[in-house]
């Protein structure tokens, strides 16, 4: 444990030292953070329609009732800093829209909608429809997210009525207040996101991490590889210790440095500029899991390579291959749908998923349990080759 | 008493094999040579002794304990000095040998009087903060064998220690070898260099394709392979009938006429001066020196495989 340990120090330590690996690590990743942060935070925060996606919302009811259900529905909180909501007078005029594109999808109350939510007569047969974009699923989520706090609230309306003795004055308009009122059943209200541009930049700064984070670890891989030639590595084994723990202290090492610049960045970008990645403990999480993913399928590239000048050009081409179809360089939720899916076959996927759902919507770490996994899976089939790997190598 | 004691030390890398029976032992006080040309396979057997390759036969035992790639203890009686500088460029000398003296156990004020013992026996206590790649190569090749020497082994193994360096760091080197050796420690030393050999080792083995190929002091090495004696005659004016007329001297086997002076092969080469003065007069060159060439190591490599020790 000892010599672990001090391998693992002396090598971060030189690590630190290396202009490349700085720039890797820390300079690289802030500066493209910033950069893309201010480009669409700046955006965002001067004005709504700058969003990323665009809804449609049509209320044709026009009663206090439809108004403040669907003020709440449509607010910022409910659902997220990146989408911003178009009023139109009509629901044809809302469903046009999502033919011409403008926005990815509609949700139109019909005239009549409130009359049986404060205990009327039914006077609309369907007094909810939506329309989404072809193919959009982020149309899809969003119709979705807007339609379930309409039934959630209509829902608990119908609660309160049932719980008042049924249909009557009283009830009808405690049924209002309920309905009208931010409520906490079925949807989340509680978030903690700050201004909408600091969440982008929550989303984005560890999208920059986790590009050069491949390449980081990838050269530290090869560093060690080089020992072997530079003689290093034959003095390690010459020395009173195990193997096990020269290439134990090695990979402590780099997994160390990618968690010290996951996490710089973090507090870095939070410092400085604001930006909500998400609760802290889900953050730090879903940075290790994203840490160890990264490690295992980066370091197996590496010690799989022929040669040292294989295992670069495929790091490279594996890592921006990866960010592409991960998704780090689109901004979320902007990605075609088979995109989507294709993300999904990627670690940086599953991180930018799981970093989106904590920055963008303001989920927690119960929500994130699946990407979570399924990179922790990754590091362990990936990390575990590339472990033995390393082993037969340095011997 | 030996230190080190290797026994029919066997290698092979896939079917090409690196080292096929090797065995010697060294005394404390001692330095032995290990002479071959490239590929004999130096590094592979030093790699067997240093625990840092598994041997496919033999064996290797330092200061009575067997040493291989998972006897760890043992592995703290061996000071190993690489062929290239493994140290890490990016650190200072004192931070090398602070991080190997650390592997080796050292530690607080023990491991810092070994550093600065280090660096004043390479000559470069003054010289310690600085980073490994402000070094020049005969300085690198110095802190490369102060962190051999660190944990005070018993064995110290340089494989190659003055490839690439200068002649006064050359000479710093051997100094160094040469005081560890008279402090008792038992010294290991690869070369394909003849002279350093001959210089610093008090016994040489010589090897060649993984095989010892002999073994003994210089002087048993050379009287092992040499009959003829080699005269070396060198004169002014027609060297070729002075060789001729030499020819004729009952003894001289061979006569070489070479740019500057002529070179006799004979059996007791110095009862043949009288005789040489006299083939000159006959030749009438006028002869400048005749001396008796003593035979160096290349000569007998030469002889006992066929080939030359540098291609
Ligand atoms: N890891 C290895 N894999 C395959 N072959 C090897 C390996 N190490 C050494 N060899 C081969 O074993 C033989 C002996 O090599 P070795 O390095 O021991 O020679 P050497 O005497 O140290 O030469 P040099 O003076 O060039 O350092 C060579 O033919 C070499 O190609
Ligand atoms: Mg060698």
């Amino acid at each position: 444990m000892g010599a672990t340990l001090l391998i693992t120090r002396t090598d971060l330590r030189r690590r630190l030292r290396n202009r490349s690996a700085l720039i890797l690590a820390f300079v690289a990743p802030f500066g493209l953070a910033s950069i893309m942060g201010f480009a669409f935070g700046g955006r965002r925060t001067s004005a709504r329609s700058g969003a990323l996606i665009s809804v449609a919302v049509a209320d044709e009811d026009q009663t206090p009732l439809s108004r403040s259900l669907l003020a709440q529905v449509t607010s910022p909180v409910a659902l997220g800093p990146v989408v911003s909501v178009k009023r139109y007078p009509t629901m044809s005029a809302a469903f046009a829209a999502v033919g011409h594109g403008q926005v990815v999808a509609a949700v139109a109350l019909r005239r009549g909608f409130s009359s049986p939510v404060s205990g009327g007569p039914v006077i609309a047969k369907v007094p909810v429809e939506s329309r989404v974009a072809n193919g959009s699923s982020s149309g899809r989520g969003l119709t979705d997210g807007i339609v379930r706090g309409i039934l959630a609230r209509v829902g608990a309306g119908a609660v309160v009525r049932a719980a008042a003795g049924g249909p009557g004055p009283a009830a009808g308009q405690a049924t209002q207040q309920i309905v009208a009122a931010p409520l906490p059943i079925g949807i989340r209200d509680d978030f903690g996101v700050g201004s909408p541009s600091k969440s982008i930049l929550g989303y984005f700064a560890p999208s920059m991490v986790i590009i050069f984070l491949f390449l980081l670890i990838g050269a530290a891989g090869r560093s060690v590889l080089a020992e072997r030639s530079t003689g290093t590595m034959a003095r390690l084994q010459a020395a009173p210790i195990g193997t096990g723990s020269v290439v134990a202290g090695k990979v402590l090492s780099i997994l160390l440095l990618s968690l010290l610049s996951v996490f710089t960045i973090w507090g870095a970008t939070t410092a400085l500029f604001g930006a909500y990645w998400g609760p802290p403990v889900a953050v730090m999480i879903l940075g290790t899991a994203t840490v160890l993913s990264l490690s295992g399928l980066s370091l197996f590239v590496t010690v799989f390579a022929k040669s040292e000048a294989g295992a670069e050009a495929a790091t490279v081409i594996l890592g921006f291959t990866l960010a592409l179809l991960g998704g780090n360089f689109f901004p979320p939720g902007s990605l075609p749908p088979l995109f989507e899916k294709l993300a999904l076959l990627t670690p940086n996927g599953w991180a930018l998923n799981g970093f989106g759902q904590l920055a963008l919507d303001a989920r927690g770490l119960s929500d994130i349990l699946r990407p979570i996994f399924v990179l922790l899976a990754i590091g362990a089939v990936f990390g575990t080759a590339a472990v033995v790997r390393l082993r037969q190598a340095v011997t | 008493m030996a230190v080190l004691v290797c026994t029919d030390l066997h290698k092979r890398f896939g079917n090409r094999t690196a080292v096929d029976g090797v065995g010697f032992e060294i005394a404390g006080g001692e330095c032995y040579g290990l002479l071959g040309p490239n590929g004999a396979g130096k590094t592979t057997t030093i790699s067997m002794i240093c625990g840092l390759l598994a041997s496919d036969g033999g064996s290797v035992v330092v200061a009575g304990r067997p040493v291989g790639p998972r006897a760890i203890a043992a592995k703290a009686d061996v000071g190993y000095v690489p062929q290239e500088v493994a140290l890490y460029p990016d650190l200072s000398a004192r931070e090398n040998l602070a991080f190997f003296g650390r592997l080796y156990g050292l530690t607080g004020k023990e491991l810092d009087a070994r550093i600065d013992a280090s660096l004043e026996t390479v000559g470069l206590l003054d010289r310690g903060g600085e980073r490994i790649e402000q070094y020049s190569g005969g300085m690198k090749r110095r802190a490369n064998i102060a962190a051999g020497l660190l944990h005070q082994p018993k064995l110290l193994v340089l494989d190659e220690p003055t490839v690439g360096v200068d002649p006064q760091s050359r000479n710093a080197i051997f100094d160094t070898v040469v005081d560890l050796r008279d402090a008792g420690l038992a010294v290991l030393y690869t070369t394909h260099y003849m002279e350093e050999a001959e210089r610093l080792c008090d016994r040489i083995g010589i090897i060649d394709q993984g095989r010892l190929v002999a073994e003994g002091t210089r002087r048993e090495l050379v009287a092992q392979v040499s009959g003829l004696d080699h005269v070396r005659i060198t004169v002014e004016g027609d060297r070729q009938t002075l060789a001729a007329r030499c020819l004729t001297i009952p003894g001289v086997d061979e006569a070489v006429v070479a740019d500057g002076f002529v070179e006799l092969r004979a059996h007791d080469g110095r009862q043949l001066l009288r005789q040489v003065v006299e083939a000159a007069d006959a030749a009438g060159v006028e002869v400048s020196s005749i001396e008796l060439v003593e035979l160096d190591l290349e000569a007998v490599f030469l002889q006992l495989t066929g080939r030359a020790l540098r291609d």
